[in-house]
């Protein structure tokens, strides 16, 4: 019974992140800057495979696309090539489920995810209005990414601390010495 | 760990996938589908955008005097309804001298509005932009002029979907707006959003004069956006002498992050 309704919950808590992000956080300030999606999908990604935040990215992604001024689709792609990179990386450079992979994956997933949507918005730019607008790529944009990770980082942080009291699926590198 | 995606056969797949969500999409085919789920993300979206409205409220009625803040609030709103009735007087002036010219003048003024909500945002460092629950399905399309107070544009419908749609502020980057300037030459130019802070006016000829506190209004020369919506007054200007052009920074009247209700001006559809 339980697998079967498991689906609904997971559904329902995506649902529940897609209005946060784009109804509750985006009017606060401090927290406009927080990915809670990214970071689910990272944690997701970490525990269980790539295959599943790419598998949620497809659906997903076009609920995000159809509140963002970007071309419909520009999310769902961003968000597969990052989950794809993510998974090579991850395979490459880590050795276990650590807070540093967790928090590293994060980080790099915001950062590529961030470039995406400028270099998807720039070619809207071009197509829309006939455009070279190369201000989006300004120094504004380096202090806009410093802030995103921060942010994140101590959202991620907070949240592994909490998954990890409930869990053992993390190796303890943190407190290990 | 788990293994890496090899598996090249999942690839295919997630990338067919993703080509048909975008061929459903653009032909209109899962059109029901996402009117379902706006319809259904909706009242959350509301309710999450009202939640956030009163955190950020709670902050603010911590840090400030409210006695003050309402006085002043007061004094505000009294002040922009007097902004919106001068500039409709120095209008109504115009329009009587040059009807008194033309016998024959049947133009109208009149336009409908949608009201609506906003439901959510999308904020970074340059881009302004807001979510409202108002759609195609409410006669709202492409390149209307969104206002609050039934008066001050706070900028046009970037991108509307069939239940809601986005609006791109006129302080976002990417915004224009044709406006005037109701000084004595009537100064006509591009009002340009800057970096989501304010909006300012270039290529003002030099000859020009403007004053401070000089109202700004759209000039009408933009298709579906009515003359006469108010955007602000002139806050400061810029140039030397020497120079050909000069610009012109505009104080906007209304806290674009204090909008919750707003109105989609409908242009009337003249009928042959």
């Amino acid at each position: 019974m339980l697998r079967k309704i498991k689906p609904l919950f997971i559904t329902f808590g995506f649902a529940v992140m897609v209005v946060m992000q784009i109804s509750l956080f985006s009017n606060i300030f401090w927290l406009s800057f927080v990915s809670p999606l990214i970071i689910t999908l990272v944690f997701v990604g970490v525990i269980h495979g790539f295959r599943y935040p790419i598998l949620f990215s497809l659906a997903i992604g076009p609920i995000v696309d159809l509140f963002s001024p970007i071309f419909f689709g520009a999310i769902t792609l961003s968000w597969l090539f990052v989950f794809w990179l993510l998974d090579k990386f991850f395979h490459k450079v880590f050795t276990n489920k650590s807070y540093y992979s967790i928090v590293t994956l994060v980080t790099f997933a915001l950062i590529l995810e961030f470039i995406l949507k400028k270099i998807f918005w720039f070619f809207e730019n071009i197509i829309r209005y006939q455009q070279f607008d190369f201000s989006i790529f300004s120094s504004a944009s380096l202090q806009h990414i410093v802030f995103i990770i921060i942010l994140n980082f101590i959202v991620t942080s907070l949240s592994f601390i909490v998954y990890y009291l409930f869990s053992n699926k993390f190796k303890s590198v943190l407190i290990n010495t | 760990m788990q293994p890496s995606i090899k598996n090249s056969k999942f690839i295919i797949i997630a990338l067919v996938s993703i080509a048909l969500i975008f061929l459903l999409h653009f032909t209109g085919i899962i059109r029901p589908v996402e009117n379902l789920i706006v319809t259904i993300l909706k009242p959350a979206q509301t309710a999450a955008f009202n939640i956030s409205f009163k955190v950020k409220n709670f902050y603010q009625q911590v840090s400030e005097n409210r006695d003050l803040q309402a006085e002043n609030d007061q004094l505000k709103l009294e002040l922009n309804q007097l902004l919106i009735d001068k500039s409709k007087l120095i209008l109504l002036e115009e329009e009587n001298v040059f009807l008194q010219k033309q016998l024959d003048f049947s133009a109208t003024l009149d336009h409908d509005l949608v009201s609506g909500r906003v439901i959510g945002l999308d904020r970074n460092e340059s881009s302004r932009l807001i979510i409202i629950d108002k759609g195609k399905k409410n006669k709202v399309f492409d390149g209307y002029p969104v206002v609050v107070d039934d008066g001050y544009i706070i900028g046009k419908v970037y991108k509307a979907y069939d239940k809601h749609s986005i609006v791109k502020l006129i302080n976002d980057h990417s915004s224009q707006l044709a406006i005037t300037i109701l000084n004595t030459a009537k100064t006509i130019g591009i009002a340009q959003g800057e970096f989501g802070l304010g909006v300012k006016i270039d290529l003002i000829p030099q000859n020009e004069k403007i004053d401070l506190d000089d109202i700004v209004i759209t000039s009408g020369l933009e298709d579906n956006i009515p003359r006469g919506l108010v955007v602000g007054t002139v806050e400061e200007i810029f140039g030397a002498d020497e120079e050909i052009f000069k610009q012109a920074s505009i104080k906007l009247p209304i806290d674009f992050d204090k909008i919750i209700y707003i109105s989609v001006i409908i242009p009337h559809v003249e009928e042959n």
